[in-house]
């Protein structure tokens, strides 16, 4: 359930970061400054997260500094 | 000067201008504790009653009114998990879960002596510091200010969940954050941005209803879900006895409220950065103070520090806000653009002739956040019994009236029913998150600094275009900022050093 939640969270941001930055590119360079130095990053942290939930090492529920359910 | 500080003193304690600021206080109280209706805005709807005032009375009672904001917003936090303010959510993170843990009282006993230690400091440096911080505030353009923010994500990216894959869950959201900050019409080009067609999302997020969502609703979830009373199986008794525990939390750890108090001021003075990142920052800071990975792993479980930082932070950042308003005339959040028009209103011009002509009504200012928070917090304290009781209300009765404070506090940000919808979304998301092990705080961090991080940025190319980056201001903060990066990875390295060593 963890590793799934985690799994769609990095997903849904990989294909936020993409369609924002691929959006971007068609605006004015001062309307798609920030969001190109931001969803460029996005996108392959993203990525990153997404490959480590399926290739990574499991590991059991790591809490975050964050109040937990 | 003395003479000044004294005369402030007596104009505050006139009866006109200290029943002004009692009336302050009490609705500054209440609306502290309704999720939404924020400090700026009833600052706003009560400007007009301040033209007939004299500007001590107004100030009184406008500040009196602005101070205690934050404290109250605290009270909801640690009791039910939803923030009264925007400016009091991080204290929810560790707050909260001392509530659930049946220590309401101690949260709040250390929120509430936190706050007055912040207060006074705020005041103190609003005081102390009003010749000296010129230069200060003067050495600080956009670039620095751009990566004060970035500063600002860094600690809560790298420091909110631990491991190196938390860190990238860290930056994930406050990614996330600064993506949604970027939703609605560019502030520079005109051009419409993310809003899916809908003329609601054209002015942005709103951050009230993101707030309230991302960590109201699954608490309550929670709450439905264990079918008790938010403290558990804790004895009702024994809920409020740690408040004085929580006061002396204060005084164990002194110097840390007082430098997240410092952060607080800080934030404060400098123009632009706005008080919900004051206490992210000092929540930050106060997880930086763990010395290993377990003992940072017990942050956000109900460590008491971190309801101490994100409490000192919160009502220093006041005082520190008044320095560029009444110093310069800059205000340094949108609570101080609209005390801003009350001294215009009044006839007030700040800048040198506050410091000199009317600076006992500048020391008055200073008096009535001093006397403000004293009285407010001794308030809490008398009525703390009641206020901590509330956790040991069953939680099927708890939950619709907080699920109404919820709905109505979303609603009034914009009285707007795409408020709720948005709730609802970040209220699935929060849920998600706290799920998946992510954190939450660095997506909000985002969320506030990515529409001040976004123009800095824009100011910042167009006016210097790389060679902002070389400026020395900006690579002392790069250096913190990679610093704050990799401190987390260099403790558990050196964790693992001693553990070989035991072995």
């Amino acid at each position: 359930m963890h590793n799934r939640a985690s799994l769609s969270l990095a997903i849904a941001i990989m294909v936020l970061a993409g369609w924002g930055t691929l959006s971007a590119l068609a605006w004015p360079w001062k309307a798609k400054l920030f969001p190109l130095v931001i969803g460029i990053p996005l996108f392959c942290l993203a990525a990153a997260e997404v490959l480590w939930t399926l290739f990574g090492e499991r590991t059991g529920r790591q809490a975050a500094t964050d109040f937990q359910l | 000067m003395l003479d000044a500080l004294l005369q402030g003193l007596f104009l505050v304690l006139q009866w006109k201008a200290f029943a002004f600021m009692l009336l302050g206080i009490v609705v500054g109280f209440w609306v502290g504790l309704l999720p939404g209706l924020g400090g700026a805005t009833t600052l706003a709807l009560m400007l007009p009653f301040i033209y007939n005032m004299q500007p001590v009375e107004a100030f009184a009672f406008l500040l009196g009114m602005h101070s205690v904001v934050a404290t109250t917003g605290d009270i909801t936090s640690i009791l039910f998990g939803v923030p009264g303010e925007a400016t009091t959510a991080a204290i929810i993170l560790d707050g909260h879960a001392m509530a659930k843990k049946g220590e309401a009282g101690r949260a709040l006993g250390a929120a509430l002596a936190a706050s007055l230690v912040g207060a006074l400091i705020g005041a103190a440096a609003l005081a102390l510091a009003l010749p000296i911080v010129r230069p200060l505030v003067l050495t600080f353009g956009s670039p620095e200010l751009f990566m004060l923010a970035i500063v600002g994500l860094a600690f809560i990216a790298s420091l909110s969940a631990p491991g190196t894959r938390g860190m990238l869950r860290g930056f994930l959201a406050g990614g996330v954050g600064l993506f949604l900050a970027m939703i609605g019409q560019d502030p520079q080009a005109g051009v419409a941005r993310f809003t899916l067609d809908t003329l609601y999302l054209w002015q942005g997020l709103d951050l009230v209803p993101v707030l309230v969502g991302l960590f109201a609703l699954p608490e309550i979830i929670d709450l439905v879900v264990r079918g008790t009373s938010i403290a558990g199986n804790v004895p009702a008794g024994r809920i409020s006895r740690g408040a004085l525990e929580g006061v002396k939390d204060v005084f164990r750890h002194w110097w840390l409220t007082i430098r997240c108090a410092l952060i607080g001021t800080f934030v404060g003075i400098t123009p632009g950065l706005g008080g919900a990142v004051a206490q992210w920052m000092a929540y930050g800071h106060a997880t930086q103070t763990a010395r290993t990975p377990e003992e940072r792993g017990r942050f956000g479980q109900g460590d008491v520090r971190g309801v101490l930082g994100p409490g000192a932070a919160c009502n220093s950042k006041e005082g520190g806000a008044l320095i560029p308003t009444i110093a310069f005339g800059v205000p340094g959040s949108t609570s101080m653009a609209i005390l801003l028009g009350g001294f215009f209103l009044l006839g007030l011009v700040p800048g040198p002739e506050m410091l000199t002509k009317h600076l006992p009504v500048t020391f008055s200012l200073v008096w009535t956040i001093v006397l403000a928070n004293i009285i407010t917090v001794g308030a809490c304290f008398l009525l703390l019994n009641r206020l901590t009781a509330l956790t040991a209300v069953p939680g099927h009765l708890l939950v619709p009236v907080i699920l109404v404070l919820v709905f109505i506090g979303s609603y009034t940000t914009n009285s707007s029913y795409a408020d709720i919808l948005v709730t609802l979304v970040f209220g699935a998301v929060g849920y998600f998150m706290v799920v998946a092990g992510w954190p939450r705080a660095p997506l909000v961090l985002g969320l506030v600094l990515g529409k001040i991080a976004e123009n800095y940025l824009y100011i910042s190319v167009a006016r210097y275009e790389a060679a902002w980056l070389a400026r020395p201001v900006v690579l002392v903060l790069l250096a913190i900022a990679i610093g704050v990066i990799l401190y987390p990875a260099f403790q558990a390295w050196r964790g693992r050093g001693r553990k070989a060593v035991h072995a």
